[in-house]
């Protein structure tokens, strides 16, 4: 990728020169968030694990059977408008056609041309939440948090421990600038006083 | 009814006409409940923050303190007060994908 450039007028995000292995881990998000790993987020406990009363038993019950149709809608609305936008990707500055052939998973895509992918300010908060729950997934199926020490570590873990380490890694960096967004639209005061009412 | 209290009373069949027992009341109302909010390796300090401010209505600096107990203590209770309230919270939380949960205040 050229570069990640935020509009500070509107909020927009744009992703200047996109590559084809950038665009395939982004167009893996779906199949990504939704593989092992992916229940912590999707069907959350809303109580202490080792609570096993009956009024933790009857909240979970609940809780499955109302809170957790209305997340998993939530959070495929996300990974949706993600995919629209990446749909709806121009080619980039160096102007050539995408060659389509991303290739199994594990295999590298044929590297052809950029693009440059829009992220209108309404969705910049649906990628933020798509590309948690890709890394939310990959950490709890890999368990990617541990420090790589020495760096050349890596390369004594699995190539599938390698590849989720990478897609991980890059969805976080995709992070920062949307975070950026979201603290100086989020429309909160930028000061240490609580509006809360609950206080 | 939510919150109500319920006390059972029965009469004693051994004791003198009149006499009432009174079990204990069945729910303990006016408990408050507290929103718990659980570290995890994945959501950022700056996104724990914003989350908290947007949910809860706190200033930056609360919402920093908060998080950092999060962040060092492995959780944090950042809200305690009726439960279906505390239930609501915690919804919007999994909502944002934070590990959160509600227990009795003080347990």
């Amino acid at each position: 990728m050229k570069s990640i450039q935020i509009n500070l007028e509107n909020g927009d995000v744009e992703l200047i020169g996109m590559d084809a292995i950038e665009l395939a881990m982004l167009e893996r998000l779906s199949g990504v968030s939704r593989d092992k790993g992916s229940d912590r987020f999707l069907q959350p406990d809303p109580m202490d694990p080792g609570d096993d009363s009956p009024e933790a038993r009857d909240l979970r019950d609940d809780w499955m059977n109302l809170v957790v149709p209305e997340l998993l809608d939530h959070f495929d609305a996300q990974i949706s408008k993600v995919a629209a936008d990446l749909d709806a990707r121009v080619p980039g500055e160096c102007g050539d056609e995408f060659l389509v052939g991303f290739g199994d998973h594990g295999e590298l895509p044929e590297l052809g041309g950029h693009c440059n992918v829009r992220i209108p300010r309404e969705h910049v908060e649906d990628w933020y939440g798509a590309l948690n729950q890709a890394r939310l997934a990959l950490d709890a199926r890999y368990d990617l948090s541990g420090e790589i020490e020495p760096v050349g570590a890596l390369e004594t873990q699995s190539p599938a421990w390698r590849q989720a380490w990478f897609h991980s890694r890059f969805y976080g960096m995709l992070q920062m600038p949307l975070m950026e967004v979201m603290q100086r639209f989020s429309g909160l005061p930028d000061d240490g006083e609580s509006r809360s009412p609950f206080d | 009814m939510p919150g109500a209290q319920i006390m059972c009373i029965a009469i004693d069949p051994q004791g003198e006409p009149g006499t009432v027992v009174l079990d204990a009341p069945r729910t303990r109302t006016g408990v408050p409940w507290s929103v718990i909010i659980h570290d995890d390796p994945v959501n950022t300090i700056d996104y724990v923050v914003l989350t908290i401010r947007r949910i809860f209505g706190y200033g930056k600096d609360k919402a920093f303190k908060l998080t950092m107990e999060v962040h060092h203590k492995g959780r944090s209770a950042v809200w305690a007060g009726a439960k279906e309230k505390a239930e609501m919270f915690v919804h919007q939380l999994h909502a944002a994908q934070l590990q959160a949960s509600l227990e009795r205040a003080g347990e």
